[in-house]
């Protein structure tokens, strides 16, 4: 029996005297009652019309039971009951109002959250010429709205688990009945059950653990920022993941060959759509190899190079006071102080920060003697190529560096032998049982049709099968 | 750590093993033999590498067969560790000797012709460090790594289509068997060294079909013809562009490939070429040194630390032994080559053997149980 002086100390105690706690206590017909909400969080407007002003109208009172509750108040939602202290905390710090009525037997919850939700707009990060605008936002129920307009059919299964002691987060796994690879959906349950952890911030703290390598350089989860490319992913038989606070939206399994590939692929002239991966994996060895290749070049294989390039090269490098090993090395750590710093900083000082990088550090380097301007044009040439893939400039930032070292220690060789190590690195590398290069290596004939080359949409009859998808026929 | 002889999950797929069938024998043949077969039999080195890829083909059979048997899994399991051991021990003999003499051959290779001011000490040792990866990984890296290797292969055809102002002169090949059958024989022989390498394939384990019904591509058989096809054209039209001077020839699948006709405007272009071979050699070596490490594992030595005590016998005898090229080719042309013949027949012939009797003796056994069954 629930007596509400005790309670309303009890609550207090709970929540360690915080000052946005609100207890409000009311007398309906002679029975009491409190309602306890954290300021702000809760939609006053609502509770205040749905709930206070319907009970003190009611007039004789309210019962102590749900029944009578849900009768007298304008059942706009359902209220849930908690028959522990600890849930009606956790209620409470989620951001609904706690009901507390004196002599019920438990405790009764109004969701009456309100959320700030940012509006619907197009991800700084996946901005398109062609094709939809919208992008995920940080609130969970609005990602999941996106996805089910798109996917208006039961088959879209959302299934919720909280996860973080203290976050108390909600993790909404999304798929299609029918389509999803049950083995792979079985794994993500897993994987998702045995997290405990404090808190979970962000969604990218779930991928760490879903990630069965965390410490490689490779991502082995994807993420997507818009609710279009999501959709294309399930109906791929993937498995989505949606972490409340976060607009980013997982995605597995994760193969690399989905990072050459953009949302416009599929709005695009089929045609233009291969040139333009083909293009991808161009600047793809524009940014990983261009600076390692110059190095080799210069320091040991010059032998290699035509008289009158080497000769250009020979009169840019000329009085520079470091070996290209070290002079390339310094370029690339200054480009991404660079990139960190534009990232970083505010955007009123970007603009400023673009002519002191460009300009000043670029151009008085090189007439200060300091870095030639071969390398700062690799540098150039490189950064450029890794932007053409915005979601591994992480991971072939890092593999560009690996690249620049073996080339001033082995020249070319030490490139060559670097990139087997890679492949060989690439080839064992799997993500939720999918191979990590497929479907180059395994070749997968039939995934072909949409890898480098890309057929058009009409002629993709079938799902990847990499993904094994038990429903494979996408049309006839 | 996996201590089984075979990693059940690290399987290969038929049309993988077609893809290995077509580079094993193909690699080593296309850098320094050509020059050597024809320094030896002039006019008839066409004939004799003809000969040496036609026998090996028919040793590739005999390989097949005792893989689809179950291979050196099925043999540890039905005769024992220790006895499979025994049988394919010599193995372990064979991959030292041609990981170091082929091995040699890469660095030579890579030291003298293509990056001659690169320290010799540093390539072999970085050589060395990538096999020992390469080889850890198993039939399922190799396989994909010959996918891989594939799909570089169009880029270098076309390359060569652009590029390549090939000036033919056939009577440098023709007329076939134009001295007789010595010269022939006499090239194989000398070279038998270059051949046999498909033992090491008996270690490995089919993937079993994901579709059973579906009617069976002949991959492996495709792979064996396009393998001998693909070879003797090539010698044939590397001796048909280059003549006699073909004995100083560095490195025929490079120079095949491309003919240095825009080095004078951006460089070599044999370069995608060379790392095709440089990729698929350390691919065939680590499939050597991946048999012997998986001899070793029969008796229980884990896989690691059996490739890692290869990789630094290996390593020494490159340090300390056979330094260079001309020590390397005196070995590989001396007796030894008979023996590593020898070993790598005789394995395959009593591995095959002796899974053939098995089977027998299981199907035997299954009729008698079957018939005894019906009597009751």
């Amino acid at each position: 029996m629930i007596v509400i002086d005790k309670t309303k100390k009890k609550i207090s105690e709970a929540f360690f005297g915080t000052e946005d706690l609100v207890l409000r206590e009311l007398d309906a017909g002679g029975v009491r009652m409190m309602f306890c909400f954290l300021d702000g969080l809760t939609d006053r407007q609502q509770l205040e019309a749905s709930v206070i002003r319907p009970i003190v109208k009611s007039g004789e009172g309210v019962g102590s039971d749900i029944k009578s509750l849900e009768n007298t108040i304008i059942a706009e939602f359902a209220v849930e009951v908690k028959n522990t202290f600890a849930a009606a905390m956790s209620a409470i710090a989620s951001g609904d109002c706690l009901l507390v009525v004196d002599g019920a037997a438990d405790y009764f919850v109004l969701p009456v959250k309100k959320p700030a939700i940012r509006a619907v707009t197009e991800p700084p990060t996946s901005s398109v010429l062609k094709g939809p605008r919208e992008g995920f936002v940080e609130d969970v129920k609005t990602n999941m709205i996106l996805l089910r307009r798109r996917l208006a059919t039961p088959k879209l299964v959302f299934q919720s688990i909280t996860a973080g002691r203290l976050t108390s987060t909600s993790v909404v796994l999304a798929y299609l009945e029918g389509t999803v690879n049950k083995t792979v959906l079985a794994e993500v349950q897993k994987r998702l059950q045995s997290i405990d952890v404090d808190g979970i911030v962000d969604s990218s703290y779930i991928s760490n653990y879903l990630e069965t390598r965390p410490y490689s350089i490779f991502k082995q989860i994807g993420s997507q920022e818009k609710p279009d490319i999501v959709v294309a992913k399930l109906l791929e038989g993937r498995v989505a993941l949606l972490v409340d606070g976060s607009p980013i939206v997982l995605t597995v399994p994760f193969i690399l060959m989905e990072d050459f590939q953009s949302s416009e692929d599929y709005y695009n002239r089929t045609v233009r759509t291969s040139m333009l991966r083909i293009i991808r994996l161009m600047a793809l060895f524009f940014a990983l190899l261009l600076p390692a290749i110059a190095v080799a070049l210069q320091q040991h294989q010059f032998q290699m190079l035509p008289l009158k390039l080497l000769m250009t090269i020979i009169s840019s490098v000329d009085g520079i006071p470091f070996s290209p090993l070290i002079e390339m090395v310094l370029a690339l750590v200054l480009f991404e102080i660079l990139n960190e710093a534009s990232i970083r900083m505010p955007r009123y000082v970007g603009m400023a920060m673009s002519v002191v990088g460009a300009i000043v550090l670029g151009e008085t380097a090189v007439k200060a003697g300091i870095l030639s301007s071969l390398s700062v044009l690799v540098t150039a040439l490189s950064a450029i190529g890794l932007y053409v893939i915005p979601d591994e400039v992480g991971t072939f930032g890092i593999l560009r560096m690996f690249y620049v070292l073996m080339a001033g220690i082995l020249g070319l060789y030490g490139v060559v032998m670097a990139g087997l190590a890679t492949a060989v690195y690439l080839v064992n590398f799997e993500s939720f049982g999918c191979p990590y290069l497929a479907p180059l290596a395994p070749i997968v004939w039939e995934d072909m049709q949409d890898a480098i080359i890309k057929k058009s949409q009409k002629d993709l009859k079938m799902r990847p099968q990499i993904f094994g998808s038990p429903n494979r026929r996408r049309q006839k | 750590m996996n201590t089984e002889c075979i990693d059940s999950r690290n399987g290969i797929e038929r049309h993988q093993i077609s893809l290995l069938v077509f580079f094993i024998p193909l690699v080593f043949k296309m850098s320094m033999l050509p020059s050597q077969l024809s320094n030896v039999s002039g006019v008839d080195a066409l004939t004799a590498i003809f000969l040496l890829i036609s026998t090996e083909i028919l040793h590739l059979t005999l390989v097949y067969a005792a893989v689809k048997l179950g291979g050196v899994s099925m043999l540890a399991k039905r005769i024992g560790r220790v006895a499979t051991f025994i049988i394919v021990s010599p193995l372990i003999f064979v991959a030292l000797i041609k990981t170091l003499v082929f091995g040699i051959e890469i660095i030579n290779y890579v030291d003298f012709y293509l990056f001659y001011n690169t320290t010799s000490w540093g390539i072999k040792v970085v050589f060395l460090l990538t096999l020992f990866y390469v080889a850890c990984g198993g039939p399922r890296t190799f396989g994909r790594l010959a996918e891989l290797s594939l799909l570089f292969l169009p880029f270098i055809v076309f390359l060569g289509l652009i590029f390549g102002r090939l000036e033919l002169n056939f009577e440098y090949v023709l007329p076939f068997y134009a001295d007789g059958f010595y010269p022939s024989i006499n090239g194989a022989q000398s070279f038998v060294f270059w051949a046999f390498d498909f033992s090491p394939l008996i270690f490995f384990k089919l993937n079993s079909e994901k579709k059973p019904g579906r009617r069976k591509v002949p991959f492996v058989a495709i792979g064996a013809l396009i393998v001998t096809i693909t070879l003797v054209s090539l010698y044939a039209l590397l001796f048909a562009n280059y003549g006699l001077s073909a004995v100083i020839v560095d490195n025929a699948f490079a120079r095949l490939a491309a003919f240095n006709v825009v080095t004078t405007q951006v460089g070599s272009i044999e370069w995608p070429s060379v790392v095709l071979w440089l990729l698929s050699a350390t691919l065939c070596l680590g499939i050597k040194v991946y048999a012997a490490s998986r001899t070793m594992q029969l008796v229980k030595v884990p896989p690691r630390i059996s490739t890692g005590i290869i990789m630094v016998v290996v390593g020494a005898l490159m340090f300390y032994v056979v330094k260079d090229i001309s020590v390397a080719m005196e070995l590989a042309k001396s007796w030894v080559r008979f023996v590593v013949f020898g070993c790598e027949i005789l394995v395959t012939f009593v591995v095959l053997f002796v899974l053939l009797w098995l089977k027998i003796k299981e199907e035997r056994r299954v009729g008698q149980k079957e018939s005894a069954n019906e009597a009751r």
